[in-house]
């Protein structure tokens, strides 16, 4: 390791945030340090401060509210998806957190992290995407609130202010009646950067006719994102087998208008479809 | 901490860990990684790097009884931390039942990897008894072999958890 630096470790949060307040253009956050590590690695980040958050007990509990679920943002992959709130509330997201990396990797790999490193291949944020999730940052003496489809902007790029921390993950919980599904193509199951990442999901009426569908798509823009558009046109229709095929052309379709045609596109259209279909049938097929 | 100005903290940092069962202290750089530390400071050169950038497992250890990757993570975050790594695993010279097993079973070929495959063995036999096959697999795929010889080293671990369980068994008898 080249790079100098001082590193910090705050006891409380407090003690962190007003570092960050003072430090915190020249600071660089440790939660589990898999990215972090290789950027001070490679020379791409300098920072003067490595502030190691990873001990912080504020922020590192499940913890369960009437409407939502609040995670902990330094809670790693691996107590997550021992977590059995989480694998019951959440199995989308539970399945994308099994895919991180190696399990060298999930035992350090935080939630809050992904989220600010903010890839648009990162895993976990399509699956927390459905669940409309909110991302609780704090600086001294305030707290905000942002919707994660707002705080992510582009490729390793969020609204994050330099004296701001990610302290928390808030998502909602669907009700009983949604099946749910994460889905990824990459060239090996493990530490392998998906190529196109998926997470739907969807309630059904008494009728049998959709009610509600919700599908995020990652890796095929500059960030991970949810295609409503799409989701509305699908509310009220009878989900067969053929309408499944026709809905994942439909999604590809979309994503290729929206992002244009790359010299990835003759790889990534009929991969888009072909992910689309299998997890509407995962949701939508017993 | 110096709150005021971190710059005054020295560029030196003392930790204190458990290292495979004896209580060291050791005066770092900010900078280093749990590897350069193990290496250079206690000589302990089972902890191999291997791409240094979390993709090999080469450098795994078992901090707190997890396994990890000793490249990605600072010297500085070892502080108050119990660390195993592969030099832990004997006893007075003789081989625990995992370093046993990789024999047996032909899980060793040129041996870069093998360190890192016996700590992330080691911290799944600490955690469960009865491993499938899956479950080591899944276990391991964070350990690349370039001499691939993934299906002995499966084997091996398999044959470990038995060896560990009959141990069990033994020792229960006896008491």
């Amino acid at each position: 390791m080249r790079i100098n630096f001082k590193y910090l470790r705050p006891h409380s949060l407090n003690e962190c945030l007003a570092v960050l307040a003072t430090h915190g253009d020249e600071s660089a956050i440790l939660a589990g340090g898999t990215d972090l590590m290789i950027s001070l690695r490679s020379g791409s980040r300098t920072p003067k401060f490595v502030l190691d958050i990873s001990r912080l007990s504020e922020i590192r509990s499940v913890e369960q509210h009437a409407e939502v679920i609040k995670i902990g943002a330094i809670l790693t992959y691996s107590e997550l998806i021992a977590h059995p709130l989480i694998v019951k509330t959440f199995p989308a997201l539970s399945a994308a957190m099994s895919c991180v990396g190696s399990l060298q990797i999930r035992n350090v790999g935080t939630l809050g992290g992904n989220i600010a490193n903010s890839s648009p291949a990162a895993d976990s944020i399509p699956p927390m995407m459905i669940h409309d999730a909110q991302v609780m940052i704090q600086k001294v003496n305030s707290v905000r609130i942002e919707k994660l489809e707002k705080l992510i902007v582009g490729p390793s790029s969020n609204t994050l202010e330099p004296d701001e921390l990610i302290t928390g993950i808030i998502l909602k919980p669907v009700e009983s009646a949604y099946k749910q599904s994460y889905r990824r193509i990459a060239r090996r199951k493990s530490l392998s950067i998906a190529r196109v990442n998926m997470a739907v999901s969807a309630k059904l009426d008494a009728n049998g006719l959709i009610e509600d569908v919700r599908i995020s798509v990652g890796s095929v823009a500059p960030t991970p994102l949810r295609i409503k558009k799409i989701e509305d046109s699908l509310i009220g229709l009878k989900p067969e087998s053929k309408f499944i095929q026709e809905t994942g052309e439909l999604v590809a379709r979309h994503i290729v208008d929206l992002v244009g045609v790359r010299h990835s596109t003759e790889y990534k259209r009929p991969a888009i479809a072909g992910l689309a279909i299998k997890c509407l049938e995962d949701v939508f097929i017993d | 901490m110096n709150q005021e100005n971190p710059q005054d903290e020295l560029a030196d940092l003392e930790i204190s860990f458990t290292l495979n069962d004896s209580q060291v202290r050791v005066s770092i750089k900010p900078w280093e990684t749990a590897l350069e530390t193990l290496r250079n400071k206690f000589g302990l050169t089972g902890v191999k790097e291997g791409c240094g950038i979390g993709e090999c497992g080469a450098c795994t250890i078992v901090m707190d009884g997890k396994a990890v990757n000793g490249c990605l993570i600072l010297a500085a975050q070892l502080d108050g931390r119990t660390v195993e790594t592969v030099e832990g695993l004997s006893s007075n010279g003789t081989m625990n039942y995992l370093q046993k097993a990789f024999l047996d079973k032909g899980g060793v070929q040129c041996g870069f990897c093998t360190p890192g495959m016996l700590m992330s063995a080691k911290a799944l036999l600490d955690e469960c008894d009865q491993p499938s096959k899956k479950v080591i697999t899944n276990a391991l795929s964070g350990n690349l072999c370039r001499c691939a010889g993934y299906v002995q080293i499966v084997d091996a671990v398999e044959e470990a958890a038995l060896i560990k369980s009959k141990d069990a068994e033994d020792q229960a008898v006896n008491r």
